[in-house]
């Protein structure tokens, strides 16, 4: 045990090695929905009031478009896969005594940080330009995005385990992206969703965790409030990770960019 | 005991036969020469080594494990550079060679000192900060192979390591494998340089089609498959020379041979009788072999 945790610590600080030269991507998908936050505030401020409920659209805006724009990683997740058989080192890996579980695990560490990171860059920009305040415990927002970010690795990596190339790969990370977005309410608040949309809604992570966001943000819910929302995104996460462990199959030659 | 040991092994890919009933040993020390034409089953068998590829039948042992049963704890015994290169582009030199040195296993100095005399054996030392995309194909050919020695492992496999290397880092690349050797690694080294195989003194397995056509040291295989051979020099009438080879069996054919020139005798320039060198005896094992197999 001692031996796979000082291996995972090693795998861990090459992937970041690996990943901090370019960060460009994750800055891009931070910077935008900060953007988009400024133009849709008074839209998200009018679809609220429509609807009766009290807030300045900081709360929708931020946790909606902190969600959409966390999903589009799910696709990164993959790339740091498939990134491994374009450069050939995905078969380096393997003829080491490294177990395929921590190698998946201890490369999966940089993204789900990197989730971590983008979350708290968005809520921190939320609450210092577009007045959002949390009524809620920081700790129940927390552990609704820490096991939101789990459920998007997973996902991730399952992409990485069904798809035989990485055009395959992020072209269905793609469309689950906003399709899952839409779905859960990151878009347009929940209430404002066709009814057709309400029975499948809760059928997405998402849906859980800006319904677990809000309910911190907006109506002051501490860890015990968003127990149901807790509970829903880390089913999805071991859901996802089950799914992984058994399509993954270490050995099959992936399609990359070469 | 070999440190490594593989017997009678089988590897199909469909109802193609990559290897058939192959059997050999590397001791400690020792450099194994595979030698074969492209697809004669060299890559498939160092990839039976570290259980990349599953046999059909037989045994691969490292250092007295069986890969079959315990592939993990027979990889631990094993550096590996297999014949596409396997980089990390992004990283440096140094990045590149440390994180693999810390992977199996090294810390602090011992770390350092790993990766300071692997990079410099390779002639890596004046380019190690840089990030290997930058480089040339050679010089992440080395990289590439001080990955696989950076942790002296007791096995190394080298799957065509000098390709595409220019001849000062290709002596460079051969040095590094005679030191190793000489610290008492067991080196199997695939490569289509059969000089190479003269400068390492190894002792040869040459694979054709999956199975072993032959095998012994140089001087054994020479002697062996070796012929006599006479190079007959002709000059041409612009002043150009070429070279006429013919094998025969000993000084009695030379008339039949000069008779066979015909008015082309008056031209010869100069007579040379040698030995086949490894590259003809090469050739002449491949062909004897696939006769043989079409024949059956």
């Amino acid at each position: 045990m001692r031996r796979e945790l000082s291996v995972a610590g090693v795998l861990v600080a090459h992937e970041w090695r690996v990943q901090r030269r370019d960060l460009v991507p994750q800055l891009i998908l931070t910077v935008m929905p900060l953007v988009l936050m400024a133009f849709l505030l008074p839209t998200y401020q009018a679809a609220m009031a429509a609807t009766g409920e009290p807030g300045t659209g900081a709360e929708q805006a931020v946790a909606g478009l902190s969600v959409m724009f966390s999903m589009f990683l799910v696709s990164h997740v993959g790339m740091v896969f498939f990134r491994d058989h374009g450069w050939n080192t995905w078969n380096r890996f393997r003829a080491t005594p490294v177990p395929v579980g921590v190698l998946v695990l201890s490369k999966a560490v940089v993204p789900l940080g990197l989730l971590l990171a983008q979350f708290t860059v968005l809520i921190s920009a939320g609450a210092l330009f577009f007045g959002l305040r949390v009524k809620g415990s920081l700790a129940a927002l927390a552990l609704v995005v820490l096991l939101f970010a789990a459920c998007l690795v997973a996902l991730g990596v399952l992409g990485f385990a069904v798809c035989r190339t990485v055009v395959q790969m992020t072209s269905a990370a793609n469309i689950l992206a906003i399709t899952m977005a839409g779905l859960g309410g990151a878009l347009v608040p929940q209430s404002l969703l066709p009814a057709w949309a309400a029975p499948v809604a809760p059928a997405t992570p998402s849906y859980w965790a800006v319904r677990g966001m809000r309910e911190v943000v907006s109506t002051g819910a501490g860890v015990a409030e968003v127990a149901a929302e807790l509970a829903a995104l880390a089913a999805f996460a071991a859901l996802f990770s089950t799914l992984a462990v058994v399509l993954l199959k270490p050995d099959q030659r992936k399609i990359s960019w070469s | 005991m070999a440190v490594l040991e593989v017997r009678g092994l089988t590897v199909a890919y469909g109802d193609h036969l990559a290897l058939n009933e192959v059997s050999l040993s590397v001791e400690a020390g020792q450099v194994l020469g595979l030698l074969g034409p492209n697809g004669a089953g060299k890559s498939t068998l160092m990839g039976s080594v570290v259980g990349a590829v599953r046999p059909r039948s037989g045994t691969v042992r490292v250092c007295g494990v069986d890969v079959a049963s315990r592939p993990r704890r027979a990889r631990a015994h094993v550096g590996y550079a297999e014949q596409d290169i396997a980089v990390f582009p992004t990283l440096t030199v140094r990045e590149n060679v440390a994180d693999w040195a810390a992977l199996s296993g090294l810390r602090s100095r011992e770390l350092a000192g790993a990766v300071a005399r692997t990079l410099s054996a390779l002639l890596l030392d004046d380019i190690a900060d840089r990030q290997v995309r930058t480089l040339s194909g050679g010089q992440r050919r080395r990289v590439h192979c001080a990955m696989a020695t950076v942790s002296r492992p007791p096995l190394l496999l080298l799957d065509e390591p000098t390709v595409g290397v220019d001849p000062a880092t290709r002596r460079a690349v051969l040095d590094h494998v005679l030191t190793l050797a000489a610290e008492g690694a067991a080196i199997c080294y695939s490569t289509h340089y059969l000089p190479e195989i003269e400068s390492l003194d190894a002792e040869v397995v040459l694979l054709n089609k999956g199975v072993v056509a032959a095998r012994g040291a140089v001087a054994t295989l020479l002697r062996r498959y070796g012929r006599t051979v006479v190079d007959l020099r002709l000059g041409g009438d612009s002043g150009e020379v070429r070279t006429v080879s013919s094998a025969v069996e000993g000084p009695d054919d030379l008339p039949a041979i000069l008779q066979g020139l015909g008015p082309d005798l008056a031209r010869l320039s100069g007579l040379e009788i040698r030995r086949s060198s490894l590259d003809e005896v090469f050739e002449r094992v491949v062909e004897d072999e696939e006769g043989a197999l079409d024949a059956s």
